[in-house]
């Protein structure tokens, strides 16, 4: 993963989450491939998932709100556990367009 | 995301306080982030709380002056917080202990070893194995703290790459092992300083 990895990371999971109107066959499909795969996040790990993407705090506020001493812990667990939702979501026939 | 949650209980200002601190039991912690991300309004009680915290940590020996700054949620949440946690320097030792504190187990880096002096040229990664079959995940920052290069393999020896020259300056360098098993492990962070390539 390069520098952008969370980035990118995260413009995948936003595009299958996302689909194009011509793709509305698939939202269902993928939507509950996401919602499986969150549920086999640990809760610390959805915790951290909803604290950056949904609440959208910066990666040094995640890593207040979760105790983590430091930014770099939050940025390292943020690319676990991405990795984890993307590996979880190509378990389920769903891929990016960033592999 | 839309994940449910059957916590009906909102956690105390001291379970909170725990929470920060890392100092809850594994089982309890589970439970308060699993409440947390179902919570708006403890989410951003703890942000608040989190914030205020951080700002007391940056005062260092100030931190009396935080109390008419912060709202009540806020102040007896940092009330129950061990003094040394408000006023504890920031940085790479904090990382370690952060680390070690989380039960990961650690393993030896070979090179560059800590605060060693190197050329850009110079630069190569290596670190002991931890069991056969591990992989692993590089990652490099910089003396801020922001990640200039991010790379994963299952040997234990890494060069950047050709187009890849370090300037000059301080970085920070620590390596993730995935283990099966979904078992990690890491090394201690360590510095190195590029010097001149002159």
């Amino acid at each position: 993963m390069d520098l952008l990895g969370e980035e990118i990371e995260m413009a995948t999971l936003q595009d299958v989450s996302n689909p194009a109107p011509d793709r509305q066959v698939q939202e269902e499909e993928v939507r509950a491939a996401l919602k499986e795969t969150l549920l086999e996040l640990s809760n610390e790990e959805r915790l951290l998932i909803r604290l950056r993407f949904e609440d959208q705090q910066p990666v040094r506020e995640v890593a207040r709100v979760l105790g983590w001493s430091s930014e770099f812990t939050a940025r390292r667990r943020l690319k676990a556990v991405l990795k984890k939702l993307r590996g979880g979501l190509e378990t389920r026939g769903i891929r990016g367009p960033v592999s | 995301m839309n994940i449910e949650s059957h916590n009906s209980e909102h956690p105390s200002a001291e379970i909170l306080a725990a929470f920060l601190d890392q100092t809850l039991p594994e089982g309890e912690r589970d439970w308060v982030a699993g409440h947390l991300d179902a919570c708006d309004a403890c989410r951003q009680e703890l942000s608040l709380a989190a914030s205020v915290l951080a700002e007391g940590r940056a005062s260092k020996g100030k931190w009396l002056w935080l109390a008419p700054l912060a709202i009540a949620a806020a102040i007896v949440t940092l009330l129950l917080l061990p003094l040394d946690r408000i006023m504890g320097p920031d940085g790479p030792a904090a990382l370690q202990r952060a680390e070690r504190s989380e039960g990961t187990p650690v393993f030896a880096i070979v090179a560059p070893q800590q605060e060693q002096s190197l050329r850009p040229a110079e630069v190569h990664f290596e670190w002991r194995a931890v069991e056969p079959g591990a992989h692993y995940e590089l990652t490099l920052m910089d003396h801020q703290g922001d990640i200039v290069w991010s790379t994963g393999t299952s040997d234990t020896l890494l060069a950047l790459s050709e187009e890849m020259i370090l300037a000059e300056g301080l970085y920070y360098w620590v390596v993730d092992a995935l283990l099966e098993g979904a078992r990690e492990a890491t090394t201690d962070v360590h510095q190195f300083t590029i010097e001149s390539g002159d």
